[in-house]
């Protein structure tokens, strides 16, 4: 079968007999052309099967109302929440959200802000892969004269005059330890995270620094790094039974991890919370059915995603009025069947119980 | 025994002719411009940028009463911009020529209200309003152009064209440029009308500003044959304006053209800006005009001695464009009364019983009342839709007065009385 040929504005202003500019126009709702012409232009257009080629128009228009949304993972609770955040507040502001995901992998991710630099988006936002190292290319794109706004993870240390939103990572690891010090653990690990990016490095210091204010000594050989997925928490939790001294409980640094860490213990016959407790950084829409249920410092992804949305309209509208920096959001602790000292209170609620930082 | 009954009048042509079809639309397409978005467009520079590139025949684009407060730039040719009401679709834009070519590279594209391009030709406005006020507007009254532009065949019909400075309408293309204007008015300061080429104007009103220098202006150094006509109009200013004047080799005729008595008595002049002299002298002739309180002697009648030593009934729109063009032949239909009246007005020693009387007709005319009155006996009357009619039974040496009037769905618009005498 034949395809059928691309309609473009010079079939509708030739049917209409009228200029390109005035199809143009009338499909953008200018106001200098009027609404009767507007309604046959609209009339013919949808006749004629016409769809706008975004990319054409982008070329010729000032904005073209294109969003870049760059994130490392999507099969992930917390980015998934906040792309559909993301993506519902910029067509509040009349903005499709162009999706890429860089699967940690640095160099696609040059390769993403490359493309969505080429297709014109107005602006864009990043949550940075944990292998980044080199950060020129966020230079470029500056200079390119586009918008970046960082979104939960920032290169450490961020680019000069960059704007982030970030949640409080740091606020959060001292709301889980203190949590579990108030249990009665005086044995904690760390698993997961690096020093490449803020997340990480923040929520292993929040760690470290809420011991030592209890004068409890930090043991290096509990605080176990390797990134922020399921096989970083299988792995750490393995490497700490495999050093043969497992702490009473263990900070996640990401539900994920979390996850690993609940398989691993499986594995190992271990008993959560019975033989080792877990708390972790992030949450998701399943884990209150984890069994046990597991408490969490929760982020909330609605609030980040609505906050970047909102910053980086202001970037796109008005650059001189938005200061670089780091905006951040707060968190809060949502304790469910692990690291609680009566499990029972937390069920008898009804429902978790929140601490806010 | 005069007959007065409504036969004496035979309809000859009931169809429009080809050049005066109502609105002159056939094959031609008409956009509409309204401020309040009831049209196509609601900006005349959207309607403008709306027309097809390969656009075929006149695109007219009717403007309807309002303000429209826009520079328009015109590079299309056969395009006619028709207002709905002379004074009250107005298109108004201030802007001094020297604040813009400051900020432009030296270049006047784009100094003045309405800019129409170079090599952009037929182009007509037609009842409506331009006007630069930027003298209004910052007490300023150096060079602002109202309309300002290039091309050949412009027509401008019953418009009011005004700036608050000099050079008000100012089309220069001085080698092929050919300008018709009539019924129009026009205002400004130094050298306010000031063609290059060829230029024609009839039945028009002017108001100058300027003592100092002067209020016409012509370059017609690129050809001989090149003429500036000011035919039956009207000339005012401000007490004491000049006439006028030409830097370079002009040619000026004023035929039957009344003055105010404001106009100072001072010839034609060379400035003493002008860098060279006068190659074919001094051409400035004049018939048939008068002063209010008195002519001088300079503007008595002289066109015995222009190159060709022309009749004053040879000098019409035809004779001035060299047979070039002949706006008068094919003006459409754009103005709300009748125009162009065939005997021309006054006109004497129409010859015959029969006199065969033909008109411009109303846009959008498609009932008019032709009246047609004799020196005695009742008016003749008669209803049609055409643009001419067979006068018969005429009296010898009689003046007649006629009219178009043209006969709307809710009021009659009384045409405008001409005349001519029979032999």
């Amino acid at each position: 079968m034949k395809k059928q040929s691309h309609i473009t504005l010079a079939d509708i202003a030739g049917r209409l007999g009228v200029s390109r500019v005035t199809v143009s126009k009338a499909l953008r709702g200018h106001p200098d052309i009027s609404d009767g012409m507007s309604k046959n232009v609209r009339r013919v257009a949808s006749e004629l099967g016409y769809s706008p080629n975004r990319m054409a128009r982008n070329l010729s228009a000032r904005k073209s109302h294109l969003l870049g949304l760059v994130v490392p993972k999507i099969a992930h609770f917390f980015f998934g929440s906040v792309i559909e955040t993301v993506y519902a507040k910029a067509l509040e502001h009349k903005y499709e959200t162009i999706l890429m995901v860089s699967h940690e992998n640095e160099e696609q991710e040059v390769q993403h802000l490359q493309t969505l630099v080429s297709m014109r988006v107005d602006g864009i936002i990043i949550s940075v892969s944990a292998r980044l190292k080199d950060t020129r290319i966020f230079d470029w794109v500056k200079k390119m004269g586009i918008p970046l706004l960082f979104m939960d993870r920032v290169p450490d240390p961020p680019p000069k005059g960059s704007t982030a939103v970030i949640v409080d990572d740091y606020g959060g690891s001292v709301l889980a330890i203190e949590q579990a010090l108030a249990v009665g653990y005086t044995t904690i690990g760390c698993i997961g995270g690096d020093r490449n990016v803020n997340i990480g490095r923040n929520r292993v210091q929040g760690y470290t620094d809420t011991l030592k204010r209890q004068g409890i000594p930090v043991r290096e050989e509990w605080i176990i790094a390797g990134g922020y997925g399921t096989e970083a928490g299988y792995n750490g939790f393995m490497r700490l039974h495999e050093n043969g001294q497992v702490p009473r409980c263990v900070f996640a640094v990401t539900y994920p991890v979390a996850l690993g860490v609940y398989a691993a213990a499986k594995a190992r016959n271990i008993r959560i919370p019975q033989d080792m407790d877990v708390i972790c950084f992030g949450d998701s829409d399943v884990g209150s059915l984890l069994t046990p249920a597991l408490s969490c410092v929760s982020q909330p992804t609605q609030r980040l995603g609505e906050e970047s949305v909102r910053i980086l309209m202001e970037m796109i509208d008005h650059p001189e009025s938005v200061p670089g920096g780091s905006r951040v959001i707060p968190t809060e602790l949502i304790l469910r069947e692990t690291c609680v000292a009566s499990k029972g209170a937390a069920v008898l609620s009804g429902e978790a119980l929140r601490v806010r930082n | 025994m005069r007959v007065t009954r409504l036969p004496v009048i035979v309809v000859l042509a009931l169809i429009w002719s080809s050049t005066g079809n109502a609105g002159g639309m056939d094959g031609d397409r008409e956009l509409v411009v309204a401020h309040d978005g009831t049209g196509d467009y609601t900006s005349i520079q959207a309607a403008l940028d709306g027309i097809p590139a390969s656009h075929a025949g006149r695109v007219v684009i009717f403007i309807r009463k309002g303000l429209y407060p826009e520079k328009l730039f015109l590079r299309t040719n056969l395009v006619t911009l028709v207002g709905e009401d002379r004074d009250s679709t107005r298109i108004v834009f201030a802007e001094l020529r020297k604040t813009w070519t400051a900020t432009h590279g030296g270049s006047d594209w784009g100094s003045a209200t309405v800019n129409i391009d170079t090599g952009t030709s037929d182009i007509t406005l037609a009842n409506l309003t331009i006007y630069n006020n930027y003298g209004s507007l910052y007490g300023n009254h150096d060079h602002q152009f109202a309309i300002r532009g290039f091309g050949t065949r412009v027509i401008l019909l019953g418009c009011n064209v005004m700036a608050d400075g000099g050079d008000t309408v100012s089309l220069w293309n001085g080698e092929s440029g050919m300008y018709y204007h009539a019924m129009c008015y026009f205002e400004g300061w130094v050298d306010y009308v000031c063609p290059r080429g060829w230029c024609y104007i009839t039945n028009s009103q002017f108001f100058g500003h300027n003592r100092a220098s002067a209020s016409f202006w012509h370059d017609g150094s690129k050809n001989r044959r090149q003429k500036f006509v000011i035919a039956d109009s009207f000339i005012d200013g401000v007490a004491e304006f000049p006439l006028g004047r030409n830097h370079l080799d002009g040619q000026f005729f004023f035929i039957r053209c009344h003055f105010a008595g404001n106009m100072a008595d001072r010839p034609f002049y060379r400035p003493p800006s002008s860098k060279r002299e006068w190659q074919w002298g001094a051409r400035h002739y004049f018939w048939g005009c008068h002063r209010s309180g008195g002519d001088f002697a300079w503007f008595a009648d002289n066109i015995d001695r222009a190159d060709s030593a022309p009749a004053v009934d040879q000098i019409t729109a035809l004779w001035t464009f060299d047979g070039q063009w002949d706006p008068e032949a094919s003006m459409p239909s754009l103005l709300p009364y009748a125009i162009l009246p065939s005997p021309k007005d006054n006109a004497k020693a129409i010859g015959g019983t029969d006199a065969v009387l033909r008109w411009v007709p109303a846009r959008n005319a498609t009932r008019q009342r032709v009246v047609l009155t004799g020196e005695s006996g009742a008016p003749r009357e008669v209803v049609c839709s055409g643009a001419e009619l067979r006068a018969e039974h005429l009296e010898p040496r009689t003046k007649y007065t006629w009219r178009v009037d043209v006969l709307a769905p809710r009021d009659t618009i009384q045409g405008q009385l001409w005349s001519f005498t029979t032999e």
